[in-house]
């Protein structure tokens, strides 16, 4: 039991730090941080130990494990609220000292679990501008932020796939237990206190035509060792018989199937927690899975077997590319003017700058970067000159990049001013990049700078 | 005859044909263009022939694949013994003969050549992929020079690529451009080759030679045609009855229609004498497709770009007697500077006292074609002259914008006079000056030099 909260704090722990990494750049990993993390086995691991290296992630830790606390305890209150508001509205339909019909209690207690499947369903509603959960976990979201402003990595944790399933089918089975504790306490509450007489007939349907109905509601909690009251009962026997019978209803029927659904909930949810859950298809994760890649590969020492086949897989030599298609967009540039020492970022759309080829071995570690990818980039973005004349080297290469990237290909032409003030024709150098993309089979091509790119959504993403 | 075969050899559209149209002059060899894979077949032409031998270029298709042929050609067992087994081994190989059918084309030629100019445009950063053509191409065991081309610009990366070669062992570089013809460049070339190539050094000093013989002839023989047109211009005149304006007007107009073909027969000239094409000279700022200027002659913009007279014949005269005043210590007392002026005066006057003469006593108008015009013909021909002189023959790109005219100032000065004198050489002089008036011819011509 203990292994599991100890994990969901280092998956905490690593979105956090993806989160804060998103917004500004993290100090350079010092290669022994790098080194330490190839060592893990799957790629997962290798993130969640680089994330246990990082110096000072205290603070982090203690938000996470803040928000934890903040999110038991609203769970703890809503089912308190839901408990009070369920056995509250219950005892006002008891109502004052006349009988009670037992089919309009049981159905009145089904106003909750209606409630619940409500709440589900809307759980459930998402629209297109909420693309990681319905408009009504979106505000519960705002709400915890506003709370907590540390929950955003937790809250990122409960939208991923069957974990957030699970959690929140944990969450409304038990505030649907909740709602049956409070009704049922409700009940104990009023007949421990007044005597009530209960009715099971109304004005059309007499007692022998709901006898069977008696019969088949008294299955389970006979069971339970609470059966159906005999017909032939002197009253105040009756009126205990039928007392509990409406209780252990209630509890067979409301509580104990929660309270299963919880439990069966909560295993799976820690059962899926077990398995890989980082989403290895965000930017920072392919980069930094391709830093500590090299790193590996630095590491080994000479004459040790093939490393890099391990830290770098190829791309699969045939059929289709089983990876994941991330929502990042690689960047390269081929053959620049000058070697960019910075990285390509943009606000608008997530981008990978992979750096620059100058010569084979740089087209070999794009390629390898690209192949090693645990996501397939959305698209590959390759930033050529327009003062390089395209050859069919270039077409080459740009067919070894798509391969290993298993993406559409974009070839943005730049320097196009540059390419005029040498004294080139530009558009005949455009239509000669136009057709050797062609051959290279790039999706298309399109003429501008990167770093005006950057700072636009990019149309061909969706966004 | 021995024929010495140098192959030219680099990366696609670096310029091999231009160096090879530069270093021939001539414009009609091959086909140029700013795009790769414009030359598709080897070519050669015979560059020089002597005593000595025939020198041989072969202009090739350009490398374009060379960084993955030479990836495959490591992997060859035999590389280092012989590196032209290993490149045989693949590029005779099925599997790999579609794809690298060009580089083959390139290699067999490299592997007939005595030697190799390795074209490289130093506008580009040192990629791998150019240092992958020159490891492959040593591979080929070919003795080689490299050059850098299109240095003259300020976008050159001529130290970086030095550096680079310098790294790998490649001392023998040229600088050079082929959109200039810059022979101390051209020259360089040819004595590193001979360096190169011992055994040939006949040959090349006798290249040098004659290339040398050749500009010369070339320099001389273009000033000595703008010197002859000057004499003729100076000389020309038509005579109409005074106070006969539409007879003056039509002179004038005959007058200039003339002087406007004669220089489009001296641009005619003077291109054919660079080895140029008008057809693809590509000046079109300065002139059309017929090598007539496009700025007429006696447009006022064009006499006012000739710029200001110097001085003039009177002041020149004071200035040269009040120099030898100087030189005796004012004891002349100015002598020299009033003798000076009033020869001077005499030499200014003597045109303008002929034609009042004619005017008033002969009764007739004299139509000339004015000094201001002359000088701009002179300005604009000179300038010509020396952009032609270094117009590369592989050049394409037409020029943006009219060259700066040069300073005339000094040579109007110097041959004003030989003009002035020129006025009065008659219809022998208009004609035929070099039989006329040799001596004046070469005196302009060494002015013009």
């Amino acid at each position: 039991m203990a292994a599991a909260p100890s994990r969901l704090h280092e998956l905490l722990l690593a979105e956090a730090l993806r989160l804060r990494g998103a917004r500004q750049p993290l100090p350079a990993d010092a290669p022994e941080t790098l080194r330490l993390a190839a060592k893990a086995a799957s790629p997962e691991a290798r993130l969640l130990a680089w994330s246990a290296l990082q110096a000072g992630s205290q603070p982090l830790r203690d938000a996470n494990a803040t928000a934890l606390r903040l999110l038991l305890q609203l769970g703890g209150l809503a089912m308190l609220m839901t408990a009070l508001t369920a056995g509250g509205s219950l005892s006002l339909l008891l109502g004052g000292d006349g009988p009670i019909n037992v089919s309009a209690l049981l159905a009145g207690s089904l106003v909750w679990p209606l409630a619940m499947l409500v709440l589900w369903a809307l759980l459930r509603l998402r629209p297109a501008s909420a693309p990681d959960g319905g408009w009504l976990q979106a505000l519960l979201a705002k709400l915890l932020r506003r709370l907590a402003p540390g929950t955003a990595a937790l809250l990122a944790l409960l939208a991923r796939g069957a974990f957030g399933v699970w959690a929140r089918s944990l969450l409304l089975h038990l505030l649907w237990a909740g709602a049956f504790v409070g009704m049922i306490a409700a009940c104990a509450f009023r007949f421990t206190f007044q005597q009530y007489d209960f009715l099971l007939q109304t004005t059309l349907l007499t007692a022998p035509n709901l006898d069977a109905v008696q019969q088949a509601l008294g299955l389970l909690p006979s069971l339970l060792g609470w059966p159906p009251p005999a017909s032939d009962l002197p009253p105040d026997a009756a009126r205990r018989a039928w007392g509990l019978f409406v209780i252990a209803c209630l509890i067979a029927y409301g509580l104990l199937p929660r309270l299963l659904a919880a439990a069966l909930s909560a295993l799976l949810a820690r059962r899926v927690l077990g398995r890989p859950m980082l989403d290895l298809s965000q930017p920072f994760w392919v980069d930094l899975l391709l830093r500590i890649g090299r790193a590996a590969v630095v590491a080994t020492p000479q004459g040790a077997p093939a490393p890099a086949q391990v830290a770098r897989p190829a791309a699969p030599a045939s059929g289709p590319d089983e990876r994941p298609v991330g929502r990042h967009v690689a960047i390269v540039r081929l053959e620049p003017e000058a070697v960019s020492e910075t990285r390509a970022t943009s606000d608008f759309w997530p981008a990978l700058d992979l750096g620059s080829i100058a010569g084979r071995d740089d087209l070999r570690r794009v390629a390898a970067d690209l192949a090693a990818m645990s996501a397939r980039p959305a698209r590959l973005l390759v930033v050529a000159s327009l003062l390089r004349t395209p050859d069919r080297g270039a077409v080459a290469g740009l067919q070894a990049l798509s391969a290993a990237a298993a993406a559409p290909l974009t070839v943005l032409l730049a320097d196009r001013k540059a390419c005029t003030q040498r004294g080139s024709d530009a558009a005949l150098r455009e239509a000669d990049w136009h057709r050797h993309a062609a051959d290279a089979s790039a999706e298309q091509v399109r003429i501008g700078e990167l770093a005006a790119l950057l700072q636009r959504p990019l149309p061909e993403l969706g966004e | 005859m021995t024929t010495l075969r140098l192959a030219v050899v680099g990366h696609t559209n670096v310029g091999k044909t231009s160096l090879l149209r530069t270093l021939a002059r001539i414009t009609r060899f091959g086909t140029v263009a700013d795009a790769p894979a414009t030359t598709r077949q080897a070519e050669s032409l015979s560059l020089f022939e002597s005593a000595a031998g025939c020198l041989s270029l072969t202009d090739t298709p350009g490398l374009e694949r060379a960084g993955e042929l030479l990836e495959r050609v490591e992997a060859q067992p035999q590389r280092r013994a012989d590196g032209w087994a290993a490149i045989t081994a693949v590029i005779d190989d099925p599997a790999w003969k579609p794809a690298f059918e060009q580089e083959a084309r390139v290699l067999c030629e490299v592997q007939t050549a005595d030697a190799l100019i390795v074209v490289i445009d130093a506008r580009e950063p040192v990629l791998g992929k150019y240092l992958d053509e020159l490891a492959l191409l040593a591979a080929c065991g070919r003795p080689m020079v490299i050059l850098l081309n299109f240095t003259a610009g300020r976008d050159s990366r001529e130290r970086d690529w030095r550096e680079a070669l310098a790294r790998l062992g490649q001392h023998l570089v040229v600088a050079f451009d082929v959109v200039l013809a810059d022979w101390p460049s051209e020259r360089q070339l040819y004595e590193r080759l001979r360096v190169l190539l011992p055994a040939w050094t006949a040959l090349f000093d006798a290249l040098i030679a004659e290339r040398e013989q050749h500009r010369d002839w070339r320099r001389q023989t273009g000033a000595q045609r703008i010197a002859v047109l000057l004499l003729r211009l100076a000389a020309h005149e038509i005579r109409v009855p005074q106070g006969d304006a539409a007879k003056r007007a039509a002179a004038i107009e005959a007058s200039k229609s003339w002087a406007r073909e004669q220089e489009a027969q001296l641009v005619e000239t003077l291109v054919r004498l660079h080895g140029h094409d008008l057809g693809l000279l590509q000046l079109p700022e300065l002139l059309d497709a017929d090598g007539r200027w496009t700025a007429d002659l006696f447009a006022a913009e064009t006499l006012l770009r000739a710029g200001a007279d110097g001085l003039g014949p009177i002041a020149g005269g004071a200035l040269a007697g009040a120099g030898i005043d100087a030189a005796v210590g004012g004891l002349s007392f100015g002598t020299g500077a009033a003798l000076g002026a009033a020869g001077g005066a005499l030499v200014a006057l003597r045109n303008p006292l002929k034609l009042a003469w004619r005017r008033h006593v002969g009764g007739e108008d004299t139509v000339q074609i004015a000094d201001t015009v002359i000088r701009a013909l002179l300005a604009r021909n000179l300038g010509l002259l020396a952009l032609l002189a270094r117009r590369g023959h592989g050049a394409v790109q037409p020029l943006a914008a009219e060259p700066a005219a040069p300073d005339i100032g000094g040579i109007w000065s110097a041959i004003r006079s030989r003009l002035l004198a020129a006025r009065s050489g008659g219809a022998a002089m208009v004609d035929d000056p070099e039989s006329a008036a040799p001596k004046a011819v070469a005196e302009l011509t060494a002015a013009l030099l």
